[in-house]
């Protein structure tokens, strides 16, 4: 049980947090056709698009329902009708997610009302699924904002009866924002690897994975999930659903389907993984292929080889509930000491981690804490790499954003080789540290320019 | 090298086991040897040196993959890891241009690193084809100011005690000897005496473990062969009081021929293990015969038992009974046995690889006559072994610890490319935290666990 520390501070220093609005685009970037909303003023949309291309090295579709000081004051509704006509009549999306902001959301815009009122008197538009979303940034995350979308993708898009035909080989999987296209493409190729066909809601591995496609340009996204796919996930012979931050878009999912759903914090630990692949051998009923079985393998090798290199460092953590619960147990599990704990805001699954306490806060307050603590290395996204320089320790980036490397989205940190390749990468890191004694200057060593050479005998 | 040169070298009065009928250095059996040759043991006597460019004379092999792999600190020049080699190719060797190649070689490294002094390390291919490298090294020698030493210890002459034990010599007749040290500094608390170490290697920085002490006792190192040495404080040791053989019997040659030439008094001792640093720290104060120092010596002990015990608590309730098997050579397989017994545990077998008669008395005196020792064993039998007793903890060199992991074994290095510094009373405290962390790891029941679906 942890303690939840509060933020108590007026100011907020190197912030940690990003706004929901930003984890809801990202959402529906990873679904097909797609084309995220945020009504808001310009700005919102603009600095969420630039925040997204530094991470994934990727154009970013993104549109804004371009508030100003009339549509503040009179009410907004005519710019959301405006923007739904426009995006419907020139771009044909599949799906327009539409997202609230902090302006919105406080002027009592009702969005659900709009959405259906456009519906209603625009026929010919019917194609379009329209998918409204409270993200007021002055709540929750990117974390919360992520799983909101993907919630209300299930209220909106999936219908609750029996489907009429049922696909045996199908699985769904619901991810969090925790996985990176990486992840996902390797999760991908476990279920594919006994025979099931895997449906990622929402799939970054087809949208946001670095893929060059034939097409120059496109105004949408370019790939993902399809609303077609959300629609028929009743069809499905398990849903799978990693990340505590879904639950309650799972448990909408199970109400509406009832099918078999299996639940995982995280696959970043041999144990979770060894879960997940039991329970895709039982929906399958086929044995474990040998290459998952050698991966599995090199992965307690792994443990063994790095593991009097991270046994007893210290680590700090900044970063979203889903992460933090995934990374404290991948540390644990390679005895790894977790000295310091940043969340960017309170969630219920905070309190289970495996630590004294969790501090609500920013990476100012990583700073100050992971200097008293003197911890050996910090787990952050990019924006900490200026505290890591400060304290000369290293920084392994997760999260978003991670805007100084390249190939970021396609590491992955998930499944047997995943695990390994993190323990790999933190062994490296933390390994100019080798030579702990520091260099020591004998006060009685000889001054060399004193010493007379030529032969001397005593 | 002469042969006969050779012989007289591995005929080393200060042995003692060259009294009886089977000598300690005995040729290697071809097709089941472990350690490393002539030249090797030649080099990591020598390349600590730091202000020297050692230029290894030979094709790739020999430098190519032995530069900058062990774990040998330096407080200022880097100058020694720089791996020079003459690198001789094809038509080298055909058309005998090997010293024209090492003649080109020591004025280029000369000109460009300005060294305090170069050495040239003999292998193989040049000894075999008679390439005159102490010609060579002379005739380059007239040419510029540093000195060049040829280093004659190739491969083929023997095993790596050999060549410890030829670089030793050389050093003893080419370089101790040959300047006068700095005027003693000033020290508070009464004389300083001048003293000098053979054998400790500056492995992880440990000799920066036991400095810090010895400048509390007024003990100026005026040289070490060879952890983070300078050239020039080579060529004043023979000025020492005392000298400590550490670790060492390989270069007892250095030890007895400064004793007959300069009337050094010596010991052999270790800096691992509580007992065996308070000692070392007793000997020289005993060698030295100053009261004042004698007394300083027993105060500093005590000061540092009583931090070191306290500190040591709660690693020795971990550690309590548990049961080591120590796989090393040389004296490490006496020293770290008595270290090891300091935190509580239970030494169940001691590697005797290298090891004099005189070690293998030690470890028999430590761990009473039933000791299990293991001269040159392969890994099967050293995991046997360890099955066999319940060992919980396997203790040895790099080589063999990915023969402990595969066994799901917890593991400790303790060889020259470790990366922790055991040495000296802080080093005894690293080594009980090592231990605790490997035996304590939680990596060992998730790699013990078998696949769920394999059950």
């Amino acid at each position: 049980m942890a303690q939840i520390i509060p933020n108590k501070k007026a100011l907020a220093e190197q912030p940690l947090k990003v706004g929901q609005p930003l984890g809801a685009a990202l959402a529906f970037l990873a679904i097909d056709r797609a084309m995220p909303l945020m009504h808001a003023a310009q700005g919102c949309s603009a600095f969420a698009k630039v925040f997204l291309i530094q991470h994934f090295h990727e154009p970013i579709p993104m549109q804004s329902t371009a508030m100003d000081p009339i549509s503040t004051v009179m009410g907004s509704d005519d710019n959301l009708m405006q923007a739904f006509t426009h995006l419907c009549s020139t771009q044909h999306p599949k799906l327009i997610g539409l997202l609230t902001s902090g302006l919105t959301e406080a002027q009592g815009c009702d969005i659900e009302s709009s959405v259906r009122l456009f519906k209603e008197e625009n026929p010919k538009y019917k194609n379009t699924a329209i998918i409204p979303v409270n993200t007021p940034d002055f709540y929750g995350s990117l974390e919360t904002g992520y799983a909101g979308a993907v919630e209300a993708m299930i209220k909106h898009l999936v219908v609750s009866k029996t489907p009429s035909s049922a696909r045996r080989k199908r699985v769904n999987i619901l991810v969090s924002h925790m996985l990176t296209p990486g992840d996902i493409e390797l999760l991908k190729s476990y279920v594919e690897a006994f025979g099931l066909t895997p449906v990622v809601i929402p799939d970054l591995s087809l949208s946001l994975d670095g893929y060059l496609a034939v097409q120059d340009f496109n105004s949408l996204s370019q790939g993902g999930c399809t609303v077609e796919q959300i629609k028929t996930v009743g069809q499905a012979l398990a849903t799978i659903v990693i990340g505590h931050s879904l639950d309650r878009a799972a448990s909408i999912l199970v109400e509406r389907t009832q099918i078999p759903t299996e639940t995982f914090a995280h696959l970043h630990t041999l144990e979770q993984t060894d879960r997940l692949i039991m329970l895709l051998s039982r929906l399958s009923g086929r044995k474990v292929p040998v290459n998952i079985e050698r991966a599995r393998g090199q992965l307690c090798d792994a443990l063994i080889d790095t593991h009097t290199q991270l046994g007893g460092k210290k680590a700090g953590l900044a970063m979203e509930a889903d992460h933090l619960n995934a990374f404290s147990a991948l540390l644990k599990s390679a005895n790894i000491t977790l000295s310091v704990i940043i969340a960017p805001c309170n969630q219920p699954q905070l309190v289970s981690l495996p630590i004294d306490k969790v501090q609500i806060g920013d990476l100012s307050d990583l700073h100050v804490q992971a200097a008293n603590a003197k911890v050996d290395i910090l787990l952050s996204n990019a924006h900490a790499q200026s505290i890591a320089k400060e304290m000369n320790i290293p920084l392994l980036r997760i999260g978003i954003p991670i805007h100084d490397e390249f190939g970021c989205f396609a590491k992955s940190f998930i499944g047997y080789s995943g695990i390994r390749n993190t323990l790999f990468e933190l062994a490296n890191l933390l390994r100019h540290e080798v030579h702990s004694i520091p260099v020591y200057h004998s006060p009685l060593k000889q001054d060399l320019s004193q010493i007379k050479v030529g032969v001397d005998y005593v | 090298m002469r042969q006969s040169t050779i012989t007289e070298l591995q005929n080393e009065p200060a042995c003692e086991h060259n009294k009886k009928s089977k000598s300690g250095c005995a040729p290697a059996t071809p097709g089941a040897t472990a350690g490393g040759c002539c030249f090797d043991g030649a080099q990591i006597t020598l390349l600590p040196i730091t202000d020297v460019a050692h230029i290894v004379h030979g094709p790739v092999g020999c430098a190519g993959s032995s530069w900058d792999k062990r774990g040998s600190q330096s407080s200022g020049p880097e100058l020694f890891r720089l791996g020079f080699t003459t690198d001789l190719n094809e038509q080298d060797v055909i058309m005998g241009r090997g010293e024209k190649r090492l003649y080109h070689s020591i004025l280029q490294v000369a000109k460009k690193h300005q060294p305090a002094a170069i050495f040239v390390y003999n292998t193989c291919v040049p000894a075999m084809e008679g390439d005159d490298i102490e010609a060579v090294c002379r005739s380059a020698q007239s040419h510029i100011k540093f000195p060049v030493i040829a280093i004659d210890a190739a491969g083929f002459y023997g095993n790596k005690n050999l060549g410890n034990r030829i670089a030793g010599e050389l050093m003893v007749e080419k370089v101790i000897g040959t300047a006068t040290p700095a005027p003693k500094p000033e020290f508070a608390l009464g004389r300083v005496h001048d003293i000098a170490l053979v054998g400790e290697y500056n492995i992880a920085g440990e000799l920066w473990h036991i400095l810090p002490l010895l400048d509390r006792l007024g003990l100026r190192v005026l040289a070490n062969l060879s952890g983070d040495c300078r050239f020039q404080e080579l060529q004043t040791m023979h000025h020492a009081e005392a000298l400590m053989l550490v670790c060492s019997r390989a270069q007892v040659n250095v030890a007895r021929k400064l004793h007959t030439k300069y009337q050094i008094p010596w010991f052999e001792g270790s800096f691992y293990g509580i007992r065996d640093m308070c000692a070392a720290l007793r000997q020289f104060a005993k060698l030295i015969n100053d009261p004042s120092l004698t007394e300083r010596t027993e105060q500093l002990i005590s000061q540092e038992l009583e931090q070191l015990n306290q500190a040591l608590t709660p690693y020795r309730a971990q550690l309590k009974g548990k049961k080591a098997l120590l796989y090393t050579g040389g004296v490490k397989s006496w020293s770290i046995v008595s270290a090891l017994q300091d935190l509580g545990m239970q030494v169940i077998a001691s590697g005797t690889r290298k090891s004099t008669e005189e070690d293998k008395a030690r470890i028999r005196e430590l761990m009473g006559n039933d000791a299990i020792l293991l001269d040159e064993t392969s890994p099967r039998n050293l995991l046997d072994v360890a099955y066999q007793y319940q060992a919980d903890v396997m203790i040895a060199g790099g080589r063999n610890m990915y023969t402990a992991y595969k066994a799901r074994m917890p593991f400790v290095e303790v060889n020259q490319e470790r990366e922790h510094a055991f040495a000296g009373f802080k080093g005894i405290l690293t080594l009980a935290q090592q231990l605790c962390l490997t035996l304590e790891s939680p990596v060992w029941p998730q790699a013990k666990q078998l696949a769920p679906w394999s059950a």
